[in-house]
């Protein structure tokens, strides 16, 4: 019995040991058999033709395949019939360039492509030809080597109107994606002076209470105080709050209910990196300005103009107290007027209108900041023999969306039905105009408007005319969203695109960022809040700047000012 | 046992107020979400509803119904319900059965049962699995949902120790009286080990159909998602609208459909709701009865 179990047991273990070897062996294998398809992939890619380059008037002849990854949200729609795979886009791209995009895998929410990237990057797993990254994502794969170097590609391939558009935002986009020299990427530019604050103001709350439009901070308090305590709904209760702040808080603009206007107005620029008087960067929230700020918020809070419980209240519960005539005034983007304002649950609300933000010392127009940082750009792998392919697919994607031949009721969206259907959104490579909104759209639309002649106008700016024209004829429900936001990009044209701030850093996350940044992020709100909400004081935003530097952000500091030396 | 004392029933009046108490806290989101999914948008966004739908209607429902997606992520999460329940089943039992002998009859009885509960204190980790998925072939398959996690060890344990609970006499006569291995297993030991199973099926049931991790890694396209996956890509949170380019009123559209959200929420915990009652008068007693008699 002894022996035999002995016996067992040894050859247990030998059939282990034999697993152990075979699963090694295995895996060797499986990492050559992995290599085979790349390389049998660009021979089928280019089978068929040996003729090099195989173009015909800018068309690949025969067709090319790009095997790509995208981020195809859940709630997007198509015509009937059409998906990601197929839509009016596809088609257009496969006639008149020869591309077809082949989507290895797709995802339905932003956080779930960059996890499920992360994943394939991480893994050394093949990358697909043709997918979009953030400036994180971007760093590592070029300090491995994985992207094609698309420096030529653009030079070449790249229109002039495409060419353009892309330096529209003065080079910073390209400069993020530009890696000793070689461009890496074409970045997904899209327009930030819309991320500038307006101040969202029930008017005739203000005419009831016989109050004049604020012009310096200590107006909007006063306003405050009013819209709390003499009942500006005249519902005979005290329910209605002074200043709106959503939970975050959020340091800068264009949110709902966030703080960037405010600091804006006190020169403090939290989550920006702004110029200090000796000429290099410092970051804006451990500014003595920002303690001025918080502390009459703090002031605010005390008397009782600010909503006891807004930390617990995000945008869509803001919806509620505006719907219901409790809040009538916050800082917030030029879009609030489409959400979470919903004229059609109450018809007062056509009554809110976008105003000029206020400073402390009552001096105008109130310079504010924006983040110049590019979210997402179009990588090719290294390796891929067609990186210009991802450059026409741009140039397509512009001339089509806002060049001369631009058709967007065909390419953009179809406002006629419901749920809308926005074509815009299907093409992986993408980079829209910088100045879009602000000042193209609100110029052409107000120049149609003084005119009456909307020939002039892509049917983007058609929409919004017909929206603002119905809006003057009665239609409130169709028409106030967009006609008050272009109100809101009349503000900002006037007063923020003659004098824009941008924060000085827009590089990828540095070393320390990257370990230390989300944790600074915390303590800032942490005691921001605490302060707002009277249980901190001036001197723990005093412990706090000390608390920033010695917990890393000296040393992010020093990193973005070693950045800003070789941009 | 305990003589009503003052204190004992002060004591018993507390506890009752507690756990009553506990059992409200989370019982009214569950009913905020199906008083939200009933009522119509406007009153939802204007913040009237709380437990009790204002104006009654099954709109949202309809919606659901039609939305393709949905129901594609319905029957994928049901497929795979019902392929890991079976399969995930069946092997606890094959492995339980072996493992839950004395060492004379299966020499190393110990260290092959070491083997697995190895497995619960160390794991892969996130990209070996995924490159275990991928180089085997699964990837983008009903079976890397089902396979990665079919032997689930705590459950084999669980049944292994109910196993072991049993009398002896009932497994010796049967194999005096010429019963094999199997036999014993699917003839005797099953029928009486119902409550372990039914405890293990539970187990395996909400295991398979609340996680999603694994079918946004290792799917490639969301009709591919289990339901799970799926209501966490469309219940996003207004903090994204902050990237939005400006020119998307149907993402804020989106983001107010808030009933229709509602909706698929409830009816994705609806059928664990449903089999929960019927299952859980096992459920305790299984844990227990291994352990005690062990």
């Amino acid at each position: 019995m002894h022996t035999s179990k002995k016996v067992i047991g040894s050859s247990g273990l030998a059939l282990i040991l034999a697993m152990v070897l075979v699963l090694s062996g295995c895996s060797d294998n499986e990492a050559q058999v992995n290599n085979e398809p790349k390389a049998q992939e660009t021979a089928a890619g280019t089978a068929g033709t040996n003729a090099p380059a195989g173009q015909k008037d800018g068309k690949y002849d025969p067709p090319v395949e790009i095997v790509a990854a995208q981020l195809a949200e859940s709630n997007w729609v198509y015509d009937s019939g059409d998906d990601i795979n197929n839509n009016v886009w596809s088609r257009y791209f496969s006639d008149t360039l020869g591309i077809k995009v082949k989507l290895d895998w797709t995802a339905a929410k932003a956080e779930d492509y960059t996890n499920k990237l992360n994943v394939i990057i991480g893994s050394g797993d093949n990358l697909p030809d043709m997918f979009q990254v953030n400036s994180t994502q971007l760093q590592q794969l070029v300090e491995e080597g994985q992207l094609a170097d698309l420096t030529e590609a653009f030079e070449q391939s790249a229109k002039p109107f495409t060419k353009e558009l892309m330096n529209k935002d003065g080079g910073i986009g390209i400069s993020s994606a530009t890696f000793d020299g070689k461009l890496m990427a074409l970045p997904n530019l899209a327009g930030t002076i819309t991320n500038n604050d307006v101040l969202w103001l029930r008017s005739d709350w203000l005419k009831k209470l016989g109050l004049a439009e604020p012009a310096s901070i200590g107006d909007l308090e006063a306003i405050a105080d009013a819209f709390v305590n003499k009942d500006p709904d005249g519902n005979g209760k005290k329910d209605s709050y002074g200043l709106g702040i959503a939970q975050g808080p959020v340091m800068t603009g264009g949110d709902v209910a966030d703080l960037g206007g405010w600091f804006a107005g006190f020169k403090a620029y939290p989550g920006m990196w702004v110029k200090g008087s000796d000429g290099k960067i410092v970051y804006g929230g451990i500014q003595p300005q920002v303690k001025e700020a918080l502390l009459k918020l703090q002031e605010l809070y005390k008397n009782g103009l600010i909503d006891k419980e807004w930390i617990v209240k995000d945008g869509g519960k803001l919806g509620e107290d505006i719907i219901g005539n409790k809040l009538g005034m916050w800082y917030g983007g030029n879009w609030n007027s489409l959400w979470p304002i919903d004229v059609s649950k109450n018809a007062d609300l056509v009554n809110l209108k976008p105003y000029s933000i206020v400073s402390v010392d009552g001096s105008k127009p109130v310079v504010q900041a924006v983040n110049p940082t590019v979210n997402s750009y179009t990588v090719i792998r290294k390796g891929y023999e067609h990186p210009e392919a991802a450059v026409k697919l741009l140039n397509e994607f512009q001339e089509k969306m806002w060049g001369a031949t631009s058709e967007n009721a065909k390419f953009g969206a179809n406002m006629n039905v419901t749920p809308v259907v926005s074509y815009f959104k299907y093409p992986l490579v993408q980079s829209w105009p910088t100045t879009k909104d602000i000042p193209d759209n609100l110029d052409a639309v107000e120049a149609a408007l003084a005119s009456g002649d909307s020939s002039k106008l892509n049917s983007e700016q058609i929409e919004a005319f017909n929206a603002i024209q119905a809006f003057k004829k009665g239609d409130i429900a169709k028409g106030y969203g967009t006609m008050r936001q272009f109100d809101a990009f009349a503000i900002i044209k006037k007063d923020n695109l003659p004098n824009q701030l941008k924060s000085e850093f827009y590089g990828a996350p540095t070393p320390t960022m990257v370990t230390k940044k989300s944790s600074l992020d915390k303590l800032e709100q942490e005691v921001f809040t605490k302060i707002i909400m009277n249980k901190g004081s001036g001197e723990d935003f005093d412990k706090f700047v000390a608390d920033w530097n010695s917990l890393g952000g000296e040393q992010i500091t020093k990193e973005v000012n070693d950045w800003k030396a070789s941009h | 046992m305990y003589k009503r004392s003052k204190s004992r029933m002060l004591f018993m009046i507390c506890n009752y107020v507690f756990l009553i108490a506990l059992s409200i806290v989370c019982l009214l989101p569950m009913l905020n979400v199906l008083a939200v999914s009933f009522s119509s948008s406007g009153a939802v966004s204007a913040g009237q509803v709380n437990f009790w739908p204002v104006d009654f209607n099954l709109h949202s429902y309809a919606v659901v119904m039609k939305y393709g997606t949905f129901m594609h992520s319905l029957f994928n999460s049901a497929e795979r319900l019902v392929l890991g329940s079976v399969l995930s089943l069946f092997i606890c039992v094959l492995t339980a059965y072996p493992l839950s002998k004395e060492n004379d009859k299966f020499p190393w009885r110990s260290i092959y049962a070491w083997i697995f509960v190895i497995t619960i204190l160390f794991n892969g980790g996130l990209i070996p699995s995924y490159l275990a998925v991928k180089q085997t072939g699964l990837l983008d398959t009903i079976w890397a949902l089902v396979l990665p996690g079919a032997v689930n060890v705590f459950n084999v344990i669980l049944v292994l120790n109910f196993f072991r609970g049993l009398p002896k006499e009932l497994e010796e006569s049967a194999l005096m009286d010429g019963a094999n291995h199997l036999t014993v297993l699917f003839r005797i030991y099953l029928p009486v080990s119902l409550p372990s199973l039914a405890t293990v099926a539970l187990l395996t049931m909400v295991f398979h159909w609340n996680s999603w991790f694994d079918g946004l890694i290792y799917m490639k396209s969301p009709e591919h998602y289990p339901l799970a996956t799926y209501l966490q890509a469309v219940t996003i949170d207004a903090n994204s609208l902050k990237n939005m380019k400006m020119q998307d009123p149907d993402t804020l559209k989106f983001v107010s459909d808030r009933t229709g959200r509602a909706a698929q929420i409830f009816l994705t915990a609806l059928p664990i709701l449903l089999v929960y009652p019927f299952l859980q008068k096992y459920f305790v007693k299984g844990l227990v009865l291994g352990s005690v008699k062990g």
